[in-house]
């Protein structure tokens, strides 16, 4: 998909919500922007900073839109931040178990966690596709 | 169906040990020789609770090797200490005088003491067995008690409504544990390099200074069984392992994943890559301040290279300090190595270090 596409879908689907459209319109623009580089690791507080958000957590129905299959920008990425301040990558299937059986397992130490959910972070990593052929059409501007 | 009690005590063995080798080691370790692996501790314990007579010594030896494996090239702190080939000879003759015959770790190894016996002991190591070489190297092992402190979050709403008044404006609650752990150092003397190496195990963490005294204290040892006249001056200090920081920086067979360093505009950088398989000096923010300031002054680094199988990547930490930057006699006496698998591995590492 081009950035065209994407920003027409957008207005097409959110016509209802125009400040939903504003801050993925200010995302799909960032991404157009920086270097392909500095979009390795895409966190939620540089999307709502770039959206024009105070507060994080009101960037999170523009993420789920760019998640979604419309646009599938992006893809999640889990990691686990232990006490000691290493942070450990974690495949979506161990933290779907996880929640599922209410338990994990430090990936390291092989010990229980004790509320793990607090310890295990989000953060977006753009979709292979995007990565290929959406940035491939887009970097550069 | 059987129960193997080896197996069970080489599970306890190399559980102990968990803080210098990693599980996911153990869980590659354990799938590439086709024995049961599992998401944690406790539903490993369940595989092995009972196993097929036909598997069973197929599974202890694959637990007895996992289990040297950990003990020998886990986490550990390098010393190497250079001295005449003939003093190191003759350390080398000496060794079996080294033996403390009347260890309560004797009675045990290659198994760790059970905890309570663990916890009354002294924290000084004692020498409890050694291997002759074929190239003329000793290996001594030595076995000691290390302290630990582990902070762990406690989950308020495992207590009841009384033990969590108190707590209620705090977003996390830390627990304190206290523990002992038993360590086994290993001392190689090698007359044919005139080197002593001095590889400190860390079971649990360990500071600079915990390190230093442990090394310290080995050579002591070592010094104590030879006649002064003979030993004088030698093995007072260990190689500097400092000026590695910037051979490491420029080895551009390594991945940096991270670097210390104070820069000419006056700030000191502490860098570190959160993808530990990714290099620092590709990295955009890192590559576009050093082509700005074009040089910079590196004080710690943490590397590891690719190995064959993939699986892990063997990792040198030299743990400098930002006062290293203004001393011109700037001196690092140790060398971390962790993320070893086995022998292979930790040689290879070393190999770096020489």
């Amino acid at each position: 998909m081009d950035k065209h596409t994407a920003l027409a879908r957008v207005s097409e689907d959110l016509q209802a919500h125009p400040a939903v459209v504003r801050a993925c319109v200010a995302i799909i623009n960032y991404l157009d922007r920086v270097p392909i580089e500095s979009l390795q690791r895409i966190t939620f507080g540089t999307l709502s900073s770039v959206a024009g958000y105070k507060e994080v957590s009101d960037v999170l129905p523009a993420i789920q839109y760019l998640i979604g299959a419309r646009v599938g920008i992006f893809e999640t990425a889990y990691y686990f931040f232990d006490p000691n301040g290493e942070e450990i990558p974690l495949a979506a299937s161990i933290v779907s178990s996880a929640h599922k059986d209410k338990e994990f397992f430090h990936p390291e130490t092989g010990e229980r966690v004790t509320g793990f959910e607090q310890r295990i972070g989000i953060e977006f990593v753009l979709a292979r596709d995007t990565r290929g052929k959406f940035i491939a059409e887009w970097a550069g501007g | 169906m059987a129960t193997s009690p080896k197996i069970s005590q080489y599970i306890a063995a190399v559980h102990a040990r968990r803080m210098s080798y990693s599980f996911r080691l153990i869980q590659a370790r354990l799938t590439s020789n086709k024995a049961p692996s599992a998401l944690g501790w406790d539903p490993l314990r369940e595989k092995y609770k009972t196993v097929s007579s036909e598997e069973k010594s197929h599974y202890e030896k694959v637990w007895s090797d996992l289990y040297r494996d950990c003990v020998l090239y886990g986490r550990r702190a390098v010393s190497i200490y250079r001295a005449p080939p003939d003093l190191v000879h003759k350390i080398a003759k000496i060794c079996d005088d080294l033996i403390n015959k009347e260890s309560p770790y004797i009675t045990k190894f290659p198994f760790p003491l059970d905890g309570e016996d663990l916890k009354e002991q002294r924290h000084n190591g004692h020498f409890v067995t050694l291997k002759r070489m074929k190239d003329g190297s000793v290996r001594l092992i030595a076995c000691a008690k290390r302290s630990y402190a582990e902070r762990e979050p406690i989950n308020l709403d495992f207590l009841d409504d009384q033990s969590k008044e108190g707590f209620e404006d705090f977003d996390e609650v830390i627990g304190v544990r206290h523990g002992v752990a038993q360590a086994f150092d290993v001392i190689y003397i090698r007359p044919s390099l005139g080197e002593v190496e001095v590889h400190i195990d860390m079971p649990c963490r360990m500071t600079y200074e915990d390190i230093k005294n442990a090394r310290k204290y080995y050579i002591g040892l070592i010094k104590k069984a030879l006649p002064k006249e003979v030993v004088r001056e030698s093995l007072d200090s260990p190689k500097n392992i400092f000026p590695m920081v910037r051979v490491f920086y420029g080895d551009s067979t390594g991945i940096i994943n991270g670097l210390s360093h104070a820069t000419g505009t006056s700030s000191l950088k502490e860098e570190k890559m959160r993808n530990k398989r990714q290099d620092l000096r590709s990295e955009l923010f890192h590559k576009s301040g050093i082509d700005a300031v074009k040089t910079t002054d590196p004080y710690a680094i943490r590397i590891g290279w690719n190995v064959a199988t993939g699986r892990n990547i063997p990792t040198i930490i030299v743990p400098g300090n930002s006062h290293l930057i203004g001393n011109a006699a700037a001196f690092v006496g140790h060398a971390i190595l962790e993320n070893c698998s086995g022998g292979r591995d930790y040689k290879f590492l070393m190999g770096k270090l020489s």
